[in-house]
């Protein structure tokens, strides 16, 4: 790094200050021969105004002038450019003086006379110093650049600290889109909002060339003085800019854009080369974020598509045991029914005998009474069984549920339950097989029913709601509800908490089998004691062609 | 007359209680267990009706009433079964039986629907 500092010691800027018009011109000489650019003056007042107009990266200043002195001008530098960099030199230090210089920011105290191998060993550490420190603030703020992770974050603090790097009154980034254009990401220091519009092909105007050539620029004054760019017309005025491309790889990312509109100064090549360092780090940040966006969108997907398959696992152990079960089931029935028809018919032939008595009567009627609720037992069992395939056409989902309500209208008004709906006045047409999903509500709906017997307000609520694909149709009661434990199993075939007699335990296995057999899902949500809520929801029909 | 009746399953307990119940009701029945009895007894007593269960050992129900279709036009065929099945229900209806209940039924509905019948074959 050295010896890139040397060669550029050119464009370092020394003011020397001294009242000792030979001492100036020693120093001016000897530097001069080091390829530095010098300039003097003989008192501490023109120091200053100098340095308000012109940028000096390092101050060597006599402590005793008429005037203004070295300590008073040193704070005076400090105010104006705390960069500059202050050598004070004096013929008669004491260590107090020495200190306190110190203290105020100098860079060093050395005493006349001096030899000059001594100074300029000095002033090559002191702008050595000045550019690391430099690169130091750019590796500074490469940490806060490397802790942004998300690109909508890292390029306003990447805009804004290029200006406080490189001195630039406003920066910019532009970020290569999916187009192949330059769109601008992020701005800093701009008073109004036209850049952002900013949209450049790979060639056009300085951005585009840049991005183009995948070289660095450095402009100084006006584009038309500039043989590389005399053909573009600038939009405003810029005293100065540096254009850097952002490169990992091969990959062009973009480019970062400083300028120089309110400062006289332009940029050097010096700070170029700071852009060069920052722009390294900065597109290797970019690149980063934009991995780390990627990385997160298939992370994301990646989440998607597990929890897709942890639903379609569970539907298909569930259809499996539904499946299973169905054939068990009717092959049961068929081995049950012929014995049944044996019972049901010797005991209505024994009823038909005369010289009965009563209560043998009785008994025969008992007997009779529980083989005909065997029958429809194993009737439920078959029609769970049957592979029916269903008749599926466009369905008005309001008339159907109303139908399915008002069957249940009569039962529910005998047995005090308050049947109330909140039906919107039109939904979506679902597509299915009216006969199967009337069959699902009234399940739902008997369930309900027979879940609020024990208790003295009787609510049942049936609500649609249509959603961005499906239609929801909820079922909610103030009934027992479900204990958490069994909320997983109320969907298995033959699970009840009914008793004997009561419940076979199939009218949710087959619901479920027939939601899902629509494309659709049925859901619960239950608290113990307080009440239960079904939603079904089912795919919203959509026509073909329309 | 009497009318003649042929019951056909497999099952002995269904052949005992649909042969006392329909004796009772004055008809003169004949049991068979599988389809070449039942195919002799429709040779030799020219039954009226036959009640058919459909599935059997060796041959089926279907393959019953097909040959009892060509030995009898005129025999009235009702086909009895556990089977719940709408295509094999239509198939049977086609190949010429007159109706096709599901076991386990009631006795009553079963003597309707043999009266019905046979009202209806009465000349
Ligand atoms: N609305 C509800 N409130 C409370 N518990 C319910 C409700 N709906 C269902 N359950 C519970 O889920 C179980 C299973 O319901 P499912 O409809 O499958 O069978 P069942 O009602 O017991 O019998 P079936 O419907 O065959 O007559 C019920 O026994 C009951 O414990
Ligand atoms: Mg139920």
């Amino acid at each position: 790094m050295k010896q890139e500092l040397l060669v550029k010691s050119s464009a370092c800027k020394i003011l020397v200050v001294d009242d000792e018009t030979e001492m100036c011109e020693v120093l001016q000489c000897q530097l001069n021969s080091k390829n530095y650019s010098v300039a003097a003056v003989h008192r501490g007042e023109e120091a200053l105004k100098k340095l308000k107009i012109e940028k000096f990266q390092l101050v060597i200043t006599d402590l005793k002038m008429p005037g203004m002195g070295g300590l008073e001008l040193l704070r005076a530098i400090k105010q104006v450019d705390p960069e500059v960099e202050v050598i004070i030199t004096t013929g008669y230090g004491t260590v107090e003086m020495a200190v306190s210089a110190m203290k105020e920011g100098a860079y060093h105290f050395i005493q006349k006379p001096f030899v000059m191998e001594e100074i300029l060993t000095l002033v090559e550490k002191a702008l050595e110093k000045k550019e690391l420190k430099a690169v130091l603030t750019v590796y500074e703020s490469s940490q806060t650049i490397f802790s942004n992770v998300r690109l909508e974050s890292l390029l306003p603090v990447i805009v804004s600290t290029a200006c406080k790097i490189l001195r630039a009154d406003d920066a910019s980034i532009m970020l290569m889109g999916e187009d192949g254009k330059l769109g601008v990401a992020a701005a800093y220091g701009f008073n109004d909002d036209k850049y952002k519009k900013d949209s450049l092909a790979l060639g056009e105007r300085v951005a585009g060339r840049v991005a183009q050539w995948k070289e660095p620029v450095l402009i100084w004054g006006s584009l038309a003085g500039d043989s590389r760019f005399s053909d573009v017309t600038a939009s405003r005025e810029v005293k100065s800019a540096i254009v850097y491309p952002l490169i990992v790889g091969k990959q062009m990312m973009g480019v970062l854009n400083a300028n120089r509109t309110l400062r006289t100064e332009p940029f050097t090549n010096a700070d170029l080369h700071m852009a060069g360092i920052f722009g390294s780090h900065i597109s290797q940040a970019i690149f980063n974020a934009k991995l780390y966006h990627q990385l997160e969108a298939k992370n994301q997907e990646l989440q998607k598509t597990y929890r897709q398959l942890e639903e379609a696992q569970e539907r298909f152990v569930q259809t499996e045991k539904l499946a299973a079960i169905g054939q068990m089931a009717a092959g049961i029935a068929h081995e049950l029914n012929n014995p049944l028809t044996g019972i049901l018919g010797f005991s209505e032939i024994l009823l038909e005998e005369a010289g009965l008595s009563v209560q043998q009567r009785e008994d025969l009627e008992g007997i009779l009474k529980q083989s005909r609720r065997c029958r429809d037992i194993i009737n439920n069992l078959l029609h769970f069984a049957r592979k029916h395939e269903p008749h599926k056409e466009p369905i008005e989902i309001l008339s159907l549920l109303g139908s399915t309500l008002q069957l249940m209208q009569y039962d529910c008004s005998t047995s005090g339950i308050e049947l109330l709906r909140e039906l919107p006045k039109s939904a979506p047409r679902i597509f299915g097989d009216a006969t199967q999903l009337q069959q699902v509500f009234l399940n739902i709906l008997i369930n309900a029913r027979q879940a609020v017997s024990e208790k003295d307000l009787k609510k049942l609520l049936i609500r649609i709601q249509q959603e961005s694909e499906d239609v929801a149709i909820h079922f909610e009661d103030n009934g027992c509800g479900i204990p958490r434990k069994n909320l997983d199993k109320i969907f298995d075939p033959f699970f009840t908490t009914k008793p004997v007699g009561q419940g076979t335990g199939l009218g949710l296995s087959i619901s479920y089998g027939i939601v899902r057999q629509h494309g659709g899902k049925i859901e619960v949500e239950s608290q113990e004691g307080v009440g239960s809520r079904f939603t079904i929801r089912l795919p919203i029909y959509v026509e073909k062609g329309g | 007359m009497v009318y003649r009746i042929l019951v056909v399953d497999d099952e002995e307990s269904v052949r005992q209680v649909l042969a006392r119940f329909l004796t009772r009701k004055g008809f003169s029945v004949f049991t068979a267990g599988d389809g070449p009895e039942a195919l002799d007894l429709i040779k030799k007593e020219r039954p009226h009706l036959m009640l058919l269960d459909v599935r059997m050992p060796g041959m089926d129900g279907m393959q019953v009433l097909r040959s009892a279709r060509e030995l009898d036009k005129e025999i009235g065929i009702l086909v009895a079964t556990a089977v719940s099945d709408v295509d094999l229900a239509k198939q049977m209806m086609s190949l010429g039986a007159f109706d096709y209940i599901l076991k386990p039924f009631d006795l009553s509905y079963l003597e309707t629907t043999v009266m019905a019948k046979l009202f209806l074959m009465t000349p």
